[in-house]
Parts: C-alpha cells; structure tokens; sequence
C-alpha cells in the first residue's frame, strides 16, 4: 500500500504542531501508469546509433589509440552508463520512482559487472585464457551484456523515453541544473589549480555554487520534478566528491592505497586470484575485478579510474537517499536529508579514499528500498534483498556486517513487539486505525539467514578472509568487558556517550613503551640501540590552523572568537544531529499520526542501524578498525529523514512556519560549516584537504612526485622487501603499489624510533623532509608528532634525496 | 510545457505551468561570460591562470643517489682509496649546470675531498664513480656529497683504522 493511500492522515489528534505537510505528499514514481503504455517507435535509428558507440567503444578499448576524454567517456558509457539505462527504461522496475529506479539499475549494472567478470575470471583459465580480464574478454563481456539488455528490452517494450522530459525542462530547472554542472566543473579546476600549488579561489566557488544550489533547489521545490531533483542532488555530490578525489596527481589518501594495491595486482597479473597477496581487501571485488573491467575499456592513468569514474557511480548514493526519504516524507524533508547526508564530513572527506564501501552503499541504499517497496511482492522484495546483500558482500565485507547487525536488530524487534504487542496492535488497528504505515516483513529468519550464508560463503569459504573481521569483533568485546579504554579511536570523541579517551600524547607514550616490550621478541641488535633511541623524545604536536582570513580579522575586531566560534558550530552539528535523530525516533514511537506514515520494519532497521553506532562507539576495537563516522555515515542512509523529522519535532513548539524556517536554518548552517566553506572563509580552523595545501589529510596523505620518484628507486634495489621498509607504514603511500611492481607483501613497518632496524632503509616523505613532523596511527587515532631526524643521521647512511623524500639504510 | 502523455525518465511536471514569465537571463549573461573568458586568454597573466586551473604544471627537483646504496664501503684505512659512485637526476624541466662536492666530516683542514661541474640536460642523469681518500679527524667518518646551489644531500659514514 502506498503512503497516499493511507486513511485517516488528517486527524489533529497525536499530531505535533509544525510537523503537518513533512509527510510525503504522494508517492515520488517514475510512471504513474505504464501498463498499457508503449512510447511510439522511433525505427532503427536509436538502435543504429547504439550500434555505432558500441563499435567505437570496443576498437578504442583494444587499439593502442588514445583518444583523451571522449575515449574514456565512450569507455564508461558502454561498460556502465548504457547497461544501466538499458536496465532503467525496462519495464522491470515499474511504479518506482526514479531515484530507486536509477538505484536498482545502476546496482544492477554492477553486480553483473562483478559477477560476469567472476565468471569469465574462472572459466576462461579453464580454457587455456592466461589473462581472463585483459581487455578482449572484458569488451565480449561487455557486449554480451549489451546485447541481451538490447534483446529484451525491445522484446518486452521501452517504457520510458528521456527526451520529452529535457525538452520540457522549466526555467527553474534548467538553472538548478546549469548550477550543478558549474558547481562539477568548479570542483575540478579548483582541485587542479590546488594540486599546481595556486589558491583556493575556485574550489571556495565551488562550495559557494553547491550551498546556493541546495538552497535554490529548495526555495524551488515545488517548481522541480522529481527527476530535476535526482540530477542536481547527483551534480552536487560529484562536485563535493570531486573536490577531495582529485587532490594529488597520484593516488591521494588512506584506504585507498591499499585498494589501489589489490586493483593493480589484478589488472597487472590480467586475472584476479585472493592467493596473489590474501588480504580482505583482496576480497573486495569492488576493488579488483571492478576497476580492472573499467581499466580495460577506459584506458586513463590508472589512479583515475577511482579518482573520476568510482565518484561519478558513488554520486548517485545521496540520490537514492533521497529516495528512501522520499518514500515517506515530503519533497524538503528529503532534499534536507541529502544536505545532512552529504555535509557529515566522512562523506566528501573520506569517502573518496574508500572505493569499496562506496559501491557497497550503493547496495545498502537498494537493499533498503527494496524493503521499503509496498508494491511490490514479499517474495519479490526478498529477492531483490538478497541480489543487493550478495552484491553489498562481494563490494565490502564490514559494510555488510554492519548492515547485518542491523537487520538482526531489527528481526528481534519485530519478533519482541510481535509477541508481546501484537494484541495491543490490534486493538489499535480496530479502534483507531493501523498503527504502522505498513506492516509487511521483508527481513525474516531466512533473509537473515541468507545474507549470513553470503558472508560465510565469500568471507569464509571461498577468500578466507572473514576469519580477521571476526577476530576483531572478537577482541573488541572482550576488549570491552575487560574494561580496555586505549584502544579507543579518537573520532568516539564526538559521540554523546563516548566517555574520557586517552589522550594522544599519552597514547603514543604508550606505543612508545609497548614497542620496547616487543623488541624483546627479536634477536639482539636488531633494532637501533636503545640508549641512543632513547635520547630521541616525540612530542606530539597540533598542526598549525588556516591563518585569519579578512572576514575572519572582521570578526576578531568584533569581539567575535573566530576558532572558538568554529569549533562551537561544528561540536553543536555533531551533538545536535545525534539530538535530531533521538527526538526524530521518539516522535515516530510517541505520536501515533507520524508512525502511521512509516514502516515498521524501516523504523526497526533505523534503530538497527544507530544501534550499531552506539555499538561502533562502546566496543573499542571496532572503532578502530571500522571507524564510528563510517557506521554513522551508513546509518545516516536510514535516519537522515527521521534526523530532519527530529528537527522539525524539536522546533515544533514555536509553530510549523518557525519550525521549517529553523529547520532550513540549522540544515544549511550546518552544511555551510561541516562542507569548509565557514571555516575557510574565516580561517583559525584545521585546514581541509579540498581546499588547501596544509593541513592533517594533507600532511599525511597527500603523495608528491619526489616520493613516487623515491619509491620507484627504492623498487629498483636489491632484496629490498626482504630487508624491510620503514616509513609511515599506515598510509601505504610510500609502498610499491604501482604496476608491475604492485605485488602483496609490502614488507613494509613503521619508522617510530623505537622499531628502527639497523639493517632496514627508511623513507622519509614529503611532509617529514619539509616539516621534521611525522604521523601514526595509534589505536586508529592519527597522532602527528615531532620526528627525531637527528637520530637517523648518527645512525644511518643517507643514500637517496630528491628534496621532497629522503631515503637512509 | 507540460509532458506529452506524461510518460518520461522524469517524474510528470509538478507546478511548471504555474511558472509566472520571467525575463531570459542567458541571452546577457552568455556573451559576458564568453566575453571574459576570452580576454582573460588574451592576457598573459590570465593565461597562465588558465594552464593553473586546467594543465597540470610540472615540479621541478634533482635527484641525487648513490649508485650502490647496499654496498658502500663500511671501513676503510686512513688516506686508503674508497669508491664512491652516485648519481645526478636532473627533473628540473630544463638543462642545468650541477658541480658536486664531496666532503668528509669531522675534519680541522678544508675537507673537500673531490669536485666536478657538468651541464645535464633535461631528464637526464650523470653517473659519477670517483676515489677519495678520508682523512677525518675521528672515526667514525662521514663522506658526504653536496650539490652548491641545490639542498640535496647524501652521506655515508665508514669506520676509519690506522694503517
């Protein structure tokens, strides 16, 4: 049943004031009706011109021209973009809306990707094929699927056609889109001008473009379909990804380094084997046959396939969140969403340094709405569950387990109210109307049990890489009931029941002494000698913060604390978004009107996920290892509406006008202030990666040419990997990652003075040259600290020096 | 313009006909906007603002190296003959014109041990193998190559016994 069917929604009673009119409106759908409907025949033309992309697309992929960005963007045209529309424009997916639509056929489109390359990177060896994902199978692999898309698309009818909805594009609409493609193109040139050591002035236009687009697109809302809506919420999150993905002429970042290993291993060896280098993330298909299919057909510098083509398929989550949003609340409520969705930090900041969860949230976002479907079949929903959990599995392994924490959540609550609140639900459904907007379960044991049996399958049985995850889930309770409070990640701080955590300081000392208590497990003389290592301190130091802008002078002259104010906003976002979300959760339970528009089972998969949150947050190994931002960024997928609701609910006493003014208020001041733009408008606050060149991610991540070229002298040494390289060891920038050098094993530790071998060679980079500063990660928290330089120039032979990296054996 | 049968990619129109008309901004803005961009290209300074934003600008640096980093002599006798074999990079984008010295520390008299000068074109690499005698005051003996002009330093230090 759709949420327009609903009866009794007028009713004053249970209703909080300033909340009426944030339900959905109707039903966001693609086509209201398309039984009957054919779109007429435009002849062979169509297919004419197909033909002739495909053609070109397949010689471009296996000839040894080079044709710069039209060869790439016929490349993913053929191997993603027209399989997904191909996917979109069947009639498979009627009376969704277009944001699910778009989702069910881009996921589609990948999940084939991921499992025909499987298929073809097991059978075709069986067959004498060395190299199943050179670029000849891959472009068959491609075309195979193009032609049966083709085949039953026109043997079952079109059902959509695009081009009477451009041509009937509105001013308005026009202008929000026109605004999303500059906001796109300000993003690149502004990371390019960065990268060539100029200013930030076009990466700030950039954001400037993005906040008047969101507010334009709001004020506009009623004007805009609802595929305009999707398109510039898509141009949005490209730009905002665009901003940091494009940092670095290398690959720039901290997973993705490691991601950007297992892609080349792959596309090196022409074949993906977990034996080549067993590591989980060598169990990411996302991260191996994925990028490597892509590489075939695109033919860029390899780091660019995630830098550009992995951002331009993730810009379409902050569409389907909408989507989900959309399905039970009002056009402003979801497009708020996406702005909480897309101005959380992790979104722009760190989710372009992880290409595997990326495409899994993709997964995570079709699997929900296909639960939230209520046209669909029960059986019909499982099944497209089950095919977005498989495909969530083979793209990354802990988003999946953190999904399936909160399904189990969530199966329990519905089992729990169902027997002890099944006699009073039906009291209420007799007396007072139903008392969920819709009732039905996807999730049952079998579901559940189905998503365990892809996780034991391809974690356990065929990668054997779930045995890690489970040994860290493993540590971390027992972590926690023996009470260990240091292995505690520093990102817990902005919890609300985070508690006291050590500080960084006090961590490194620790890491410190625990790291001579280790030396004892080596022969003598292994390490430097400790005497002269321990004339070395490392205090820890703060990096500098952006210097006060004129605005930011304005405001001092005003009385007006800038960093305090800074820290002020961002603390308060953080606080007050947990807030939203509780308040929003606690309406839905209170208020008989506002639960009759939702779900049940997406309410109980909403406190699924913030339960996996609390849980990211209490048990101190996983927030190491998973991180809480990343499990609060997954979560916000489900409860950015409900955090939006939260807010209209809390402000409600001052009347609806007030409530959605302050609502609107708070959604884009928060946006304005966690996306840079404040901060960097006033400076006194950390610098950020996509906007400048200074700063933590900057010092830390940011690869420089002098290093590449450090590294590949290092890859030309003899038994360099058996001696051992010492360097910041956790941001694996400093590894051999890189073509035919890319192999597993890096070999390669931590330069902490304390573990200095006295046979190793230690890199020093970019940041430590210039600097004398060096980081590490110490119980997931990223420590900088004053690295003693000296100590390596009494002990060790300087034996490399470009000016940007030193390399000592 | 409302959608013909209302079937499209996109959602059926949601108000479109209520659009009060206003006046075409593109028609004034695209030709200023053109205008701009064109005499910016024209000016030197708003070229190279241009290569800024679109083309990525090389980084200049020198790359210096010893040839044989995992074989370089460890002790020696005072005034005896050490190989020494390094390289010279040269990623400056344009010929240069390097001299190295090579220097031993601690040492009381003028310690340049051996020098040279030669012109590298760009993208090139001079290979150096020479022999120096270390004389150093103490033991242990650090044998150090500079290039005067450039930061980049490397060293190497050998335990020195009396012959």
């Amino acid at each position: 049943m759709s949420a327009s069917a609903l009866p009794d929604r007028s009713g004053p009673r249970g209703t909080i004031p300033g909340t009426q009119g944030w339900a959905s409106e109707a039903p966001a759908r693609a086509v209201d009706d398309q039984d009957e409907y054919r779109p007429p025949s435009r002849g062979y033309l169509p297919l004419l011109v197909t033909v002739i992309l495909v053609v070109a697309a397949n010689f471009l992929a296996i000839s040894p021209q080079r044709l710069p960005f039209l060869g790439p963007a016929l490349g993913f045209w053929f191997l993603v973009a027209h399989p997904a529309y191909l996917v979109y424009t069947t009639p498979v997916w009627r009376t969704t809306s277009v944001p699910e639509r778009l989702g069910y056929s881009i996921t589609t489109t990948l999940l084939v990707l991921m499992v025909g390359g499987l298929a073809i990177n097991t059978a075709l060896p069986l067959a004498g094929v060395d190299r199943p994902l050179a670029p000849v199978p891959v472009i068959i692999l491609g075309d195979v699927i193009t032609v049966l898309l083709v085949w039953y698309r026109r043997r079952r009818g079109a059902q959509v056609s695009w081009w009477p909805a451009v041509r009937s594009a509105g001013r308005r609409e026009t202008r929000l889109i026109v605004a999303g493609a500059v906001c796109v193109a300000l993003a690149v040139l502004g990371a390019t001008r960065l990268n060539n050591g100029a200013g930030d002035q076009l990466a700030l236009a950039a954001l400037a473009v993005i906040v008047l687009t969101i507010v334009f697109l709001l004020y506009w809302q009623r004007l805009v379909r609802e595929g305009v809506i999707a398109v510039v919420l898509y141009l949005v999150a490209m730009a905002l990804l665009f901003a940091t993905s494009l940092r670095g002429w290398y690959v720039t970042g901290h997973d993705i380094q490691q991601e950007y290993l297992v892609f080349q291993i792959t596309d090196s060896h022409g074949r993906w084997d977990i034996g080549y280098f067993h590591d989980a993330y060598n169990a990411c298909l996302s991260l191996t046959i994925l990028p490597t299919e892509l590489a075939q057909v695109l033919h860029v510098d390899p780091p660019y396939v995630y830098k550009v083509f992995f951002q331009m398929i993730f810009s379409v989550c902050p569409v389907l969140v909408y989507g989900i949003a959309r399905r039970y609340w009002s056009k402003p409520v979801a497009i708020l969403a996406v702005v909480y969705f897309m101005g959380f930090p992790t979104f722009f900041t760190d989710m372009p340094f992880l290409n595997r969860q990326e495409i899994a949230f993709l997964f995570v976002c079709v699997a929900i709405l296909a639960i939230m479907n209520t046209e669909w079949s029960s059986r019909r929903r499982r099944v497209t569950f089950l095919a977005a959990a498989l495909g969530m599995e083979l793209s990354h392994y802990s988003t999946t387990y953190v999904f399936l924490g909160a399904l189990v959540v969530a199966w329990f609550m519905e089992k729990f109210f169902g027997l002890f609140g099944g006699r009073r639900q039906r009291r209420l459904a007799g007396h007072r109307g139903r008392s969920w907007g819709f009732v039905g379960q996807t999730v049952g044991l079998g579901t559940l049990l189905g998503v365990m049996v892809f996780a034991a399958v391809w974690g356990g049985l065929a990668t054997d890489t779930a045995a890690t995850a489970v040994k860290d889930a493993g540590a971390s309770v027992s972590g926690f009931f023996g009470g260990s409070s240091s292995a505690k990640s520093g990102e817990v701080s902005y919890g609300i029941l985070s508690g006291k955590s050590l500080s960084l300081q006090a961590q490194l000392n620790q890491y410190r002494q625990q790291t001579i208590k280790d030396q004892a497990k080596f022969p003598p003389n292994t390490f430097l000698p400790a005497a002269e290592v321990a004339k070395y301190q490392t205090p820890v130091v703060d990096l500098p913060s952006l210097p006060l802008t004129a605005i930011g002078r304005l405001l001092t002259d005003a009385h007006v604390p800038v960093a305090a104010l800074n820290s002020i906003i961002r603390l308060g976002a953080a606080d007050g978004e947990q807030l939203f979300v509780a308040i929003g959760l606690v309406a839905l339970v209170a208020v008989r009107r506002l639960r009759q528009q939702i779900g049940r089972e997406f309410f109980y998969l909403s406190v699924g996920t913030v339960f996996m949150v609390f849980v990211n947050t209490v048990l101190p190994g996983l927030s190491v290892e998973y991180g809480v931002l990343r499990a609060f960024q997954e979560a916000l997928i489900l409860i950015s509406a409900i955090l939006v609701a939260g807010s209209l609910t809390a402000f409600s006493p001052l009347g609806p006008k007030w409530a959605n003014r302050i609502t609107y208020a708070i959604g884009i001041g928060i946006f304005i202030s966690t996306i840079g733009l404040l901060p960097q408008l006033t400076g006194d606050y950390p610098a950020q990666l996509s906007l400048n060149n200074s700063g933590q991610y900057y010092e830390t991540y940011y690869t420089h040419p002098q290093e590449i070229s450090a590294v590949n002298w290092l890859a030309m040494e003899p038994q360099v990997r058996q001696v051992g390289v010492q360097t910041e060891d956790f941001t694996y920038r400093l590894g051999f990652i890189s073509g035919a050098a890319a192999s597993g094993p890096q070999g390669i530790t931590d330069f902490y003075p304390t573990v200095i071998r006295r046979s190793g060679w230690v890199i020093l980079g970019y940041s430590t040259v210039h600097t004398g500063l060096a980081a590490a990660d110490v119980n997931g928290s990223l420590v900088i600290y004053k690295y003693p330089m000296q100590l390596l120039q009494v002990s060790k032979n300087l034996v490399y020096n470009d000016g940007g990296a030193q390399i000592y054996k | 313009m409302a959608l013909t049968g209302s079937r499209s990619v996109l959602s059926s129109r949601t108000g479109q006909a209520g659009e009060p008309p206003t006046r075409r901004w593109w028609p004034v803005l695209l030709p200023l906007v053109l205008l701009a961009i064109v005499a910016s290209v024209y000016l030197p300074s708003g070229r190279h603002q241009w290569a800024l934003s679109l083309i990525r600008q090389p980084t200049p640096f020198t790359v210096l190296a010893f040839n044989k980093a995992t074989s370089l002599p460890t002790q020696t006798a005072i005034n005896q003959p050490v190989t020494v074999s390094f390289a010279i990079g040269n990623r400056e984008g344009r010929t240069e014109t390097y001299r190295y010295l090579l220097t031993q520390s601690p040492s009381q008299k003028a310690s340049v041990l051996r020098q040279a000068t030669k012109s590298v074109g760009a993208g090139a690499t001079w290979n150096v193998t020479t022999t120096v005698r270390p004389s150093c005051q103490s033991s242990p003996c650090r044998i150090q190559v500079s290039l005067p002009g450039h930061p980049e330093k490397v060293n190497f230090l050998v335990s020195l016994r009396t012959s």
